[in-house]
């Protein structure tokens, strides 16, 4: 099989870098080759871990070599990373909590919630697949799904990630699917089968549907209406011509009864409460236009103007469909982060007499039960630690990466990781009243709130939909003093010329393709009016940890203070910490890779955690101590030598000596600096604020050239959002950039949130914009395509209120036909949304300001 | 120009057609990922479904 497609490869997508640099599955650079490799194409390929060798080695012994050839290798970092992540899940094949999780789902209970039964002999559930990031990985996806014995049908949605799966019922189970994903590397998690999902999907397409009809339409009215503004009237038969009418009336009503339902209800909405909209003129413009061309043509005239109807219609449901799809990408984002609840708990019956374990599913799990988190294992529900103490990792709700400490009565919230030795911990709330089920609630809030054309055009319709319907009755008024029989007509034109089309469009238009554009560069902005503010902005706050930087430890330096040359020193440090899934042994990862490859990392027994202080542990017969400075020296019983790196926080003892002080910082984001400079060329003073130490913060600042009266350290919440609303209270329009919830009451005081959206927090849900590229850029790129778009808005009206100032007086005075209405119609519109599409278009290699 | 007594008749109920053929496949939810179809096809998974289960059953074990 290998041989007959090797011939057919011409330029091999797995060439991710020549040489034996990096690893053929994940693509990371690695160091060393020779330990692990698997054969591909009749050649020995690297591979950096056994994790990556598993998954490899599955998916090549199940014939699905293809997914290496056609993936999306790209250069990203990030992708190459979700991919090592996903090895290194994958290689816990044999892993004993992942096969009781897939044991759980095949449980009747448990799957009731999330499979569904189409009929008797056919069953059926999504799951929600992570680290989707090509078409490649759709298909392995699909490929791994469809080859489970009993599986009938799969089909994975590439934008939304969600997998649908039918399967015989008696043949195959939801727990045995996961398990199929997870054996080629991915992760999958059953999604429950809400109402909610469904009647989302259904308003997506019913919303495809209104566009494709308005669309459809607008392209056969017009076929039929064109041909009368052109020829003569002699050329076409009277026959033809009435036909034509009708055809056109005929192909106008689908637009009515479909596509423009949603603005008949605003209208209708906004009537009952006594207010307007811009809903008020579009209906009330369709409604006026149609029943006089239905008039007209009853009583054969030529004043029929149903393509302007269509293409009214479908311009404006263009523009909202665009916005709307930028909105969705961003709530589907979250929600499918929310829906990560672990399924899976471990019950201490008869507590505290008696221990017996039980492992029950998290729906189980009623108020009061006692039950056990162990090291490495998410948190089921909300609750209270009753014994023991850990560090946890609640990254899902604050965005921060570094752990918090738990104590005896300490809350624990449903979903944070448990980094730290195991805990016992009392049930307090479950299902609806947990912390992660009311994230999931504001989600769905959030996208109760119906996309809005912008404030700003909803105040200019206030004036123009009563200047509107006050001229065209003027005009009326008028005729009917000179010629009654053409007094309606007259007034039909008025309202089809001035028809608030390119109004209407002036702002949704460029809005639209604003956000479009910015979410393709990795900013969702998710509240209208927020483009607006950001390009009158003047300050702009940022937090340091996770905003600035990149959030998580690497190593900086290590010193060594004793006889131990260095490279031991970092295999000794990566074999403590080996397993470990708090930060710092991730930072110790980082170590692995640069200096302990080639002395090869011992084995590190009798290992105990500390919390908060360290880890201790016996390597080759040695017992070693690495943590905080009091923790290492508890062992060592001496001071430590003089002329340590006063950064240091991580230290390295044996019994009588000190081995070595190790520097862990807190990267820059790689663009930070660059992006800052940009951002203060266009006129953004920043500021940082930062509960880290002020030498610490003042170093960033220093490198950024922030100036150093703009930056405030060790700031608490409070004092934070004092800084913020005092900057308000100058006048000042604040752009606020921050992560984590204790950011929240700062992003609150803003003008303008945008929150870093590497977690899922709550934060994310309420702020105006999320940040999901790991670069700065996107904040620039904001900055000048807001300005463009402010400036587009005000051309767009100003065209739209010059063609208004011709059309309407040749309206008034009868000399509009509705050739010329169509025509005029047409153009405006046009014009606004060519003028508007500038926006998409990158000016040069630099912004300009 | 008599033919037209015929024609435009005849395209109506066309247009007709295609929009309710366009409903139902975007009710059928054909419009929902416009991205993988379009890479799929270039994904040479040609066995048909019988043979992939008899090669799992031949050749690859599930635990």
């Amino acid at each position: 099989m290998m041989n007959s497609v090797a011939a057919t490869v011409s330029a091999p997508a797995y060439a991710l870098a020549p040489g034996n640099e990096s690893c053929f599955h994940c693509g990371l650079a690695m160091k060393d080759s020779g330990e692990f490799a698997i054969r591909f194409d009749g050649r020995m390929r690297p591979l950096c871990c056994a994790g990556c060798q598993a998954v490899a080695g599955t998916i090549l012994d199940a014939g699905l070599e293809a997914y290496y050839r056609n993936r999306d290798t790209g250069g990203d970092e990030n992708m190459q990373r979700a991919r090592l992540t996903r090895a290194r899940a994958g290689a816990g094949n044999g892993d004993l909590v992942q096969r009781e999780v897939d044991a759980l789902f095949n449980l009747n209970a448990v799957a009731a919630d999330y499979v569904g039964e189409p009929d008797a002999l056919t069953r059926s559930a999504d799951l929600y697949i992570d680290g989707i990031t090509c078409s490649a990985c759709v298909w392995l996806a699909e490929s791994a799904l469809a080859r489970v014995p009993g599986v009938t049908s799969v089909t994975v949605n590439q934008i939304t990630h969600r997998a649908s799966v039918r399967w015989q019922a008696g043949r195959t189970e939801l727990g045995a699917l996961r398990s199929a994903l997870r054996r080629v590397g991915l992760d999958a998690q059953p999604a429950t089968a809400t109402a909610r999902f469904t009647a989302r999907r259904r308003q997506r397409r019913r919303a495809t549907i209104e566009l494709g009809v308005a669309l459809l339409s607008m392209m056969q009215v017009m076929m039929f209406t064109v041909p009368l503004y052109f020829y003569d009237v002699a050329e076409v038969s009277s026959e033809a011509r009435l036909l034509m009418g009708w055809a056109g009336l005929v192909l106008t009503l689908p637009v009515l009864l479909v596509s423009a339902r949603s603005f008949f209800a605003g209208a209708w909405r906004d009537l009952r409460l006594g207010r307007i909209s811009m809903d008020m003129p579009v209906a009330l413009a369709i409604l006026a236009t149609f029943v006089s061309s239905t008039v007209s043509l009853h009583a054969g005239g030529n004043d029929l103007y149903f393509d302007s109807i269509s293409m009214f219609v479908f311009l404006l449901l263009a523009a909202r469909y665009l916005e709307s799809s930028a909105r969705e990408s961003s709530l589907q984002l979250i929600e499918r982060l929310t829906n990560a609840a672990p399924a899976r708990a471990v019950r201490i019956n008869g507590f505290p007499s008696d221990r017996e374990q039980e492992t029950v599913a998290a729906s189980e799990l009623g108020v009061g039960d006692i039950i056990r988190i162990a090291t490495g294992e998410a948190v089921a529900t909300d609750g209270v630690v009753v014994e023991g103490c850990g560090e946890f990792d609640e990254s899902l709700l604050t965005g921060e990466s570094r752990p918090v400490l738990r104590n005896v009565a300490d809350a624990l919230a449903g979903g944070s990781l448990n980094l730290g030795a195991p805990v016992l911990m009392r049930v307090t709330r479950i299902g609806e009243f947990t912390t992660v089920a009311s994230l999931r609630r504001l989600t769905e809030q959030a996208l109760a709130a119906r996309p809005r054309f912008s404030e700003w055009t909803d105040r200019m319709s206030r004036w123009i939909a009563p200047l509107t319907l006050l001229l065209a009755g003027a005009a009326a008024l008028a005729w009917w003093g000179i010629d009654p029989a053409r007094s309606f007509p007259v007034a039909v034109a008025v309202l089809a010329v001035t028809c608030p089309c390119a109004f209407a469009l002036a702002a949704p238009a460029a809005q639209a393709l604003a956000i479009t554009r910015l979410a393709r560069e990795g900013l969702l902005i998710s509240r209208s009016g927020t483009l607006e503010k950001i390009a009158v902005a003047t300050d702009i706050v940022f937090d340091k940890t996770g905003t600035l930087t990149e959030g998580t430890l690497r190593v900086e330096s290590v010193q060594a203070l004793g006889t131990m040359a260095v490279d031991k020193i970092a295999a000794i440090a990566v074999a403590l910490e080996a397993g470990s899934p708090h930060p710092i042994a991730r930072a110790m990862s980082t170590l692995h890779w640069r200096d302990a490859m080639n002395t090869g990392i011992p084995f590190a027994r009798d290992l105990a955690v500390e919390n908060g202080a360290g880890v201790a542990g016996t390597v080759d017969g040695i017992h070693f101590r690495l943590g905080t400075r009091a923790f290492v020296e508890s062992l060592v019983m001496r001071a430590p030598p003089t002329g340590i790196t006063p950064d240091a926080t991580l230290f390295l003892g044996t019994a009588g000596q000190w081995l070595a002080a190790i520097v862990l910082s807190d990267s820059l984001k790689a663009d930070a600096a660059e992006s800052l400079d940009a951002l203060a060329r266009s006129g953004l003073s920043a500021h940082i604020l930062s509960g880290d130490r002020r030498d610490r913060v003042a170093k960033v600042a220093d490198h950024l050239g922030v100036a150093a009266d703009t930056i405030r350290a060790e700031q608490t919440p409070a004092q934070k959002l004092d800084y913020a609303r005092a900057l308000v209270a100058a006048q000042n329009t604040v752009i606020a950039v921050g992560d984590g919830i204790n950011d929240a009451p700062l992003l609150g005081a803003a003008g303008v949130s945008i929150a870093i959206g590497n977690g899922a927090d709550l934060t994310r849900l309420t702020a105006d914009a999320v940040l999901l590229s790991p670069h700065l850029s996107p904040l620039v790129t904001a900055r000048h395509v807001a300005r463009r778009m402010q400036k587009i808005i005000r051309q767009n009206f100003a065209w739209a209120i010059a063609y208004n100032l011709i059309a309407v007086p040749l309206a008034m005075s009868g000399h509009v036909t509705p050739a010329w209405a169509a025509t005029g119609m047409a153009l405006s519109s046009l014009a606004v949304v060519i003028n508007s599409l500038r926006l998409c278009k990158r000016s040069g290699s630099k912004w300009k300001f | 120009m008599e033919i037209l007594i015929l024609l435009i008749p005849m395209s109506v109920a066309i247009a007709l057609v295609i929009g309710a053929a366009f409903w139902w496949s975007a009710d059928n939810g054909q419009f929902d990922d416009l991205e993988s179809p379009g890479t799929r096809i270039l994904l040479d998974d040609d066995l048909p479904i019988s043979v992939k289960e008899i090669q799992i059953e031949d050749s690859s074990p599930r635990n």
